[in-house]
C-alpha cells in the first residue's frame, strides 16, 4: 500500500481521474445552476420574479430543466444530413470537457503536466466552430444555414483577437519568471513568458498577491479578451448566430431534446471557460484570503494524515476563491445580456477587424516596449499598467461611437435635408392659433413652412 | 466612416462585386418577429435582401362585411378588433363616422373623456411598439419595462369600462360609463410615475444605447416625398419631417380646444421613428393632464334612440391612431344597418413601402425596419 | 335600384364634428373648376360633412383628372381608395388629402356593374397599388394598368367578390363538417393532391400507425402498414372531384347566377338528414 501511494505513475493517473471528474462534475453543475442564475438574474433586471415554485426561491428548476430536456423526444427531420446532424452536438461539447481540464482550479485540481495550457485552450476553443457549422449545415433549413455560416465567420474572426489579446499576460510572466527577479521554483525559465496556466498564476502569486494581479498590469487586456470571450461564445450582444428575432433560433432551429441540450449546455459551458480563462490570466487565479502560498508553506511539505488535510483545505480554499471570481465574471455575462441590444453580422464583423485587431496588437507592442525599459521591475509593471490603464480609457471615452453610421455627428449628412409640408393652413390655424402661440416648441420641432412645387 | 454617410439604401448592392447563387427565405407566418402573422418572402444574396414580397391577409376576418350585417352599435364591439392595440381608437373613429351622419354631436365630457382614453390607448400602443422594437433588436428588457407600465393603463380601462383589451366602451352620441370614484387621482399619479420614472428609464436603456444607435440610425431612411407619395401617416410620416397629424391639420372632438404639439423630426431613419414615438408619449401625458385639468361636467351621452337609423348620406370620419390616419368611409341608406363601411388601416398603408425599404439592406434589417414601421396585423388583415 | 345617399335637410344647421373654414371650402370649390375645364362639363359637387367636397368625375378621364389634383392642386397624398356596390352601377371612391392646403377631396368615379373597370392610378401614387388590389380583391373592380392585380386579402382560390350586396354571406361551397385530414395513405404514396383533403374514418390505434413524421418513433413502421393493405385507398369513384366541392358530388364552378345559389343554399342546408 505504502508503495502505491509513493508510486509517481498511479499518483498521476488517480491525479489525472480526479481532475477530470472535477472537470465534468463542474461543468454540468455550472451549467444548470447558470442556467437558473440567468433566469434570477433577468427577472431582476426585468422588475419581475423569475424562477419562484419548485423549491426555496425556485432552486430545483437548476435540476428539472435539464431532464426536461433530456426526456425531451429527439425530433429529427427526414431531409436532414443524417451523419452531420447527429454528430454535430457532440462535436460542439467534446471541446468544452476537454477544455475545462487545463484550468487551475486550484493547486491540485489542475493537469499541471500540460506545459502549454493557453495553446491547448485556444486550440479547443477553435474546434467549437467544427460543430456549429456542421449543425447549420445538416440542418438542412436555411436559418440554420445563415446562423450557421455567421457563426462560422464570427468565431473564426474574433479568435484572432482572443489569441492576441492573451499575448500581454504572457509577456508580462517574461519579466516575473524566476531568475530574473523572483525566487519561486515554479517558473523555470527567466526571460521567457510561460504559457502554462499554472505558471501564470504562480507568477501572479507573488509575495503581496492581489498587487501581482495581471489585471492591473494589462486591464486592457482584461477587456479585450472579455469582449472577445462574448463573442466567441456567441452571447450577447453578439448573439448573432442564433438571433431569435432573425434566425429563429439559428443552428438550433432543427434541433430538440438532448441534442439540443448539449448545445445549451455547451454554451453555458463556453461561459464558464471564458470567465475561468479570465480569473487564471488577469485575476490571480486561486490567489485571496487563505490561499496564498506563503501561509501553508510549512504545514504542506509535512507527510502523513497533517500534511494530506492541510493540503486539501488549502485546495479548498484556492478553489472557493476562484470560482468566487469566476462567479462574478459570470454574472457580468448575464449582466450584459440583460442590457445590451444585438448588434448587426456587419457591424460585428467590422468591430472586430477595424477595432479590435488593431487594438490588440498596438497593445501588443507598446507592452513589449514598455517592459524593455531599463528601470526596474516594479518601475516596469507600474508604467505598464498606467499606460494600459489610459489607453482603456482613451478607447472608451474617444472612440465611443464604434460602429455606428455616422462617426461624428448624430444626424447623417444625406438625411439633413429640411422638407417639410406645413398643414397649419385652415381650419387648425384658426382653432390653435391662440394656443400654439403660447406653448413654444423647441426649435428642432418646429416645422418650416416650404411650399412644395 | 466618411463613405458611410453617403450610403443610400438600394444603392447597396455592388452589381459588379463577388455575387453568390441567390436563395429564397420564407420569412414567417410564423415567425418569433414578423409581428403577427405577416409573411416576407426574401430574396437573399447572402445576407442581402434582393427583393421582398409581403403576404398579407392570414387574419383576414371580412370585417367591412360583418359591418353591413351587425346594427350600428354592433360594429363597436368588432371594430375593437381592428386594431386590437388601440382598440379606444378604433372605437371613436367608428362612433364618429356614426354620429356624422346621425348630424349629432357628443357633449363636451364626453368629448374630454375620448380625448384622455384615446392618449392612453396611444400611451400604451406605443409601449408595446418600442417595447417589442427592442426585443426584436435583441434587447431583452425594455418589453417586460414597457408591458409592465401598459398593465396599469389596462387596469385603468377595466375599471373604466369592464375590459382589459376589447373595451366596448364608446357609444354613438357619447362614452358608456363616467370615471369611476378614484379613477382621476389613479390616473394622475400613474402619469406622474411613468413621467419621472418609467420614461427615463427606457430612454437611458435604449436611446443613449451605442448598439441601438448604430442598428437604428440611418437605417430605413424614407424621405418626405416618398412617404407623402406612398400614403405613410403617423409616427412614420412624421419622422420624415413632415408635418401632418390629422389631431392638428382636421381637429376633431375635444381637439378642437386642447391642441396638440405635432412630434416631427427630420432624420427619417429607424431612430427618428423611435424617438417620435418616444416624444408622442410626453405629448400624451401632457394632452391628458391638460385634459383631466379642464375635464367639464355634464351628461357623457347623447339621448338618442335604441335603434339608430342614420338620414340617407355619406361621411369619411378620420382620427389619429397611433399608428397614423385611421378612417371609415360610411354609407347610410336610412336603415339599422351600415350601407357600406369602409376601414381605412394606417397598417395596411404604411406596410407598403416595406420592399423599398429592404431592397440592399442585411437581415438584420429587416427586422429593424420592420419593427420601425410597427404594424399590427390585425389592421393590416382585418 | 337607386341608393345614391343624400344629404339631409338640415345639415346646414347640425353642428360639425371636425371645425373648418368656409372660406377655405370655398377656395377649394373655386379651384375645382380646372376640372370641370378639363372634363368639358360641369362636374357634380357636394358639401360632406367634416368639411369634405365631393366630387363625380368619368370614368375615362380619371387620370387626367388625378394628375390635375396632383400637380395643380397640390393634393399630394391618396389616402384610401372604396368600392361601394350599388346594385345598378359600382362606384369606385378615392379620398385624396392636399397637405399644404389642408383640404380633404372624395373623388367618385361610376362604372358599370356588370364589368367594372377603370384606369389605375399607382403611376400617379404609389400608395395606390394595394389599395386598388384591395378592393379588386373584396369588390372586383378592375384596375386597367395595375403592374400586379392579383388578389391580396383573400386566397388565390376564392371565388366571388364578398363585399358585393349579391355575395350569400352563407358559404356557397359546403365542405365536409368536420376537420378535414389529408389521407395518409396517399400522402405517404404521393398521391395526394390539393382540394382532395377529405375525412378518413379511422379505428383505434391507427392514428399511432400513421405518424407521417420521419422523426417520431412509430409502433410498426407505415411503410408496412401500407403493405399490410389495412390502408383504404379510395378508388377514383370514391375520390372527390377537384374544385369547389358540392354535397352531391358534382363540381359546380358557376357562382353568380342568384337562382342557382339559392337552390344550392337549399340543399346544402338539408344536407345532414
Amino acid at each position: 500500500m505504502n508503495d502505491l501511494l509513493t508510486n509517481d505513475v498511479f499518483l498521476t493517473v488517480v491525479h489525472f481521474f480526479v481532475t477530470f471528474l472535477f472537470a465534468l462534475g463542474f461543468l454540468s453543475v455550472a451549467a444548470m445552476l447558470l442556467v437558473y442564475l440567468e433566469r434570477k438574474t433577468q427577472g431582476y433586471a426585468q422588475d419581475r420574479y423569475g424562477p419562484l415554485h419548485y423549491g426555496p426561491a425556485g432552486i430545483y428548476l437548476a435540476i428539472i430543466d435539464p431532464l426536461k430536456l433530456f426526456l425531451k423526444e429527439d425530433v429529427k427531420s427526414g431531409q436532414t444530413d443524417s451523419i452531420m446532424f447527429r454528430l454535430a452536438p457532440a462535436i460542439f461539447f467534446a471541446p468544452v470537457i476537454t477544455a475545462f481540464v487545463v484550468l487551475p482550479f486550484s493547486p491540485y485540481l489542475t493537469a499541471g503536466a500540460i506545459g502549454t495550457g493557453i495553446i491547448l485552450y485556444v486550440a479547443l476553443s477553435s474546434i467549437d466552430v467544427l460543430g456549429i457549422f456542421m449543425a447549420g449545415w445538416g440542418s438542412n433549413n436555411k436559418y440554420s444555414l445563415i446562423g450557421g455560416l455567421r457563426s462560422t465567420a464570427q468565431m473564426i474572426s474574433y479568435e484572432l483577437p482572443l489569441v492576441l489579446s492573451i499575448v500581454g499576460v504572457v509577456m508580462v510572466t517574461s519579466v516575473l519568471a524566476p531568475g530574473c527577479t523572483s525566487s519561486l521554483s515554479t517558473l523555470s525559465h527567466c526571460g521567457i513568458g510561460s504559457i502554462s496556466f499554472s505558471d501564470i498564476v504562480h507568477a501572479q502569486m507573488q509575495p503581496g498577491a492581489p498587487w501581482y494581479w495581471f489585471v492591473l498590469a494589462q486591464p486592457l487586456g482584461l477587456v479585450l479578451y472579455y469582449i472577445c470571450g462574448l463573442a466567441e461564445t456567441n452571447r450577447s450582444p453578439f448573439d448573432l448566430p442564433e438571433a431569435e428575432s432573425e434566425l429563429v433560433a439559428g443552428y438550433l432551429t432543427e434541433y430538440s431534446g438532448l441534442r439540443w441540450a448539449m448545445f445549451f449546455l455547451g454554451e453555458y459551458g463556453n461561459m464558464t471557460i471564458v470567465s475561468a480563462v479570465s480569473t487564471a490570466l488577469f485575476l490571480g487565479g486561486w490567489s485571496g484570503p487563505g490561499a496564498s502560498l506563503g501561509l501553508w508553506q510549512g504545514i504542506i511539505g509535512h507527510t502523513g494524515f497533517a500534511g494530506f488535510a492541510a493540503q486539501v483545505i488549502f485546495n479548498a480554499f484556492a478553489a472557493f476563491w476562484f470560482i468566487f471570481k469566476m462567479g462574478i465574471l459570470l454574472l457580468v455575462f448575464l449582466w450584459i445580456r440583460a442590457t445590451l441590444p444585438r448588434l448587426r453580422a456587419d457591424q460585428l464583423m467590422r468591430f472586430c477587424w477595424l477595432f479590435l485587431i488593431p487594438l490588440t496588437l498596438f497593445n501588443i507592442v507598446i507592452t513589449a516596449f514598455l517592459l524593455l525599459l531599463p528601470i526596474g521591475l516594479v518601475a516596469q509593471l507600474v508604467v505598464t499598467g498606467v499606460v494600459n490603464l489610459a489607453m482603456l480609457l482613451f478607447v472608451v471615452f474617444a472612440l465611443r461611437r464604434l460602429t455606428g453610421v455616422s462617426a461624428t455627428g448624430r444626424l447623417p449628412r444625406w438625411a439633413q435635408q429640411r422638407v417639410v409640408v406645413s398643414a397649419t393652413n385652415g381650419a387648425n390655424a384658426r382653432a390653435n392659433a391662440g394656443q400654439q402661440a403660447a406653448l413654444s416648441a423647441p426649435a428642432d420641432r418646429e416645422a418650416t413652412p416650404a411650399g412644395r412645387g | 466612416m466618411a463613405t458611410e454617410a453617403t450610403f443610400r439604401p438600394g444603392t447597396f448592392v455592388d452589381e459588379g462585386g463577388l455575387r453568390s447563387e441567390e436563395m429564397i427565405l420564407n420569412m414567417g407566418p410564423q415567425h418569433p418577429s414578423t409581428h403577427g402573422v405577416l409573411r416576407l418572402v426574401l430574396t437573399l444574396d447572402g445576407e442581402t435582401v434582393i427583393n421582398c414580397t409581403p403576404v398579407i391577409g392570414y387574419l383576414h376576418r371580412g370585417m367591412e362585411k360583418i359591418f353591413e350585417n351587425r346594427p350600428y352599435m354592433g360594429g363597436i364591439r368588432y371594430i375593437d378588433n381592428a386594431d386590437y392595440l388601440s382598440p379606444m381608437l378604433n372605437e371613436i373613429v367608428y362612433a364618429m363616422a356614426t354620429e356624422q351622419l346621425m348630424g349629432i354631436e357628443p357633449p363636451r365630457r364626453a368629448q374630454y373623456i375620448r380625448l384622455i382614453v384615446g392618449e392612453l390607448e396611444r400611451i400604451a400602443s406605443h409601449l408595446v411598439a418600442i417595447g417589442t422594437y427592442g426585443l426584436d433588436l435583441g434587447a431583452t428588457t425594455p418589453v417586460v419595462w414597457c408591458f409592465r407600465d401598459r398593465e396599469l393603463i389596462l387596469d385603468m380601462f377595466e375599471s373604466l369600462s369592464g375590459h382589459r383589451f376589447t373595451h366596448n366602451y364608446m357609444r354613438v352620441g357619447g362614452v358608456m360609463f363616467d370615471f369611476p370614484k378614484g379613477w382621476i387621482q389613479n390616473c394622475e399619479k400613474w402619469l406622474d410615475v411613468f413621467e419621472k420614472k418609467s420614461l427615463p428609464d427606457l430612454e437611458g436603456l435604449l436611446t443613449g444605447n451605442e448598439i441601438f444607435e448604430a442598428r437604428t440610425e440611418g437605417v430605413g431612411y424614407i424621405d418626405p416625398q416618398q412617404a407623402v407619395a406612398y400614403g405613410l401617416t403617423g409616427p412614420l410620416l412624421r419622422a420624415s419631417g413632415v408635418n401632418f397629424d390629422v389631431r392638428v391639420a382636421r381637429p376633431y372632438g375635444a381637439y378642437r380646444e386642447i391642441a396638440v404639439i405635432p412630434q416631427i423630426r427630420q432624420e427619417g431613419d429607424c431612430f427618428a421613428r423611435y424617438r417620435v414615438k418616444m416624444d408622442e408619449m410626453r405629448e400624451c401625458v401632457r394632452l391628458i393632464r391638460t385634459a383631466l385639468d379642464r375635464l367639464p361636467g355634464g351628461s357623457i351621452c347623447q339621448r338618442t334612440p335604441i335603434a339608430l337609423r342614420p338620414q340617407r348620406g355619406e361621411t369619411y370620419a378620420s382620427v389619429e391612431s397611433a399608428r397614423g390616419e385611421e378612417s371609415i368611409y360610411m354609407i347610410s341608406d336610412g336603415s339599422e344597418y351600415p350601407y357600406r363601411a369602409k376601414l381605412r388601416g394606417p397598417s395596411f398603408t404604411n406596410l407598403q413601402i416595406l420592399p423599398e425599404l429592404l431592397r440592399g439592406n442585411k437581415i438584420g434589417d429587416v427586422i429593424a425596419i420592420l419593427g420601425s414601421i410597427d404594424i399590427v396585423l390585425g389592421d393590416v388583415d382585418r | 335600384m337607386d341608393l345614391t345617399p343624400v344629404r339631409g335637410q338640415n345639415s346646414e344647421n347640425t353642428p360639425d364634428l371636425i371645425a373648418y373654414d368656409r372660406n377655405h371650402i370655398n377656395t377649394l370649390l373655386s379651384e375645382l373648376t380646372a376640372i370641370d375645364q378639363l372634363i368639358g362639363a360641369n362636374a357634380p359637387k357636394k358639401m360632406l360633412p367634416a368639411g369634405m367636397v365631393s366630387i363625380d368625375i368619368p370614368a375615362e378621364r380619371l387620370v387626367e383628372a388625378a394628375r390635375l389634383l396632383r400637380d395643380t392642386l397640390g393634393f399630394e397624398m391618396l389616402s384610401c381608395v372604396t368600392g361601394v356596390d350599388m346594385i345598378d352601377h359600382i362606384e369606385s371612391l378615392y379620398h385624396f388629402r392636399s397637405l399644404q392646403h389642408n383640404w380633404l377631396l372624395q373623388v367618385r368615379v361610376k362604372l358599370q356593374a356588370d364589368n367594372p373597370s377603370v384606369a389605375s392610378l399607382v403611376s400617379l401614387y404609389p400608395a395606390a397599388n394595394w389599395l386598388e388590389r384591395e378592393q379588386y380583391d373584396l369588390m372586383g373592380i378592375t384596375y386597367s394598368g395595375h403592374p400586379d392585380l392579383r388578389r391580396i386579402l383573400l386566397e388565390d382560390e376564392f371565388q366571388g367578390y364578398p363585399l358585393r350586396k349579391s355575395f350569400r354571406s352563407t358559404p356557397l361551397v359546403r365542405h365536409d363538417p368536420a376537420t378535414t385530414q389529408v389521407s395518409a395513405v396517399q400522402a405517404l404514396s404521393g398521391e395526394h393532391i390539393r382540394g382532395q383533403e377529405r375525412i378518413v374514418t379511422k379505428r383505434f390505434g391507427q392514428g399511432m400507425e400513421e405518424r407521417i413524421h420521419p422523426g417520431m418513433p412509430t409502433f410498426g413502421s407505415s411503410a408496412e402498414y401500407l403493405k399490410t393493405g389495412q390502408g383504404v385507398i379510395p378508388t377514383p369513384e370514391e375520390q372527390l372531384p377537384l374544385g369547389p366541392v358540392s354535397p352531391t358530388g358534382v363540381p359546380e364552378a358557376t357562382i353568380g347566377d342568384e337562382g342557382k345559389a339559392v337552390e344550392r343554399e337549399r340543399r346544402a342546408d338539408r344536407l345532414p338528414e
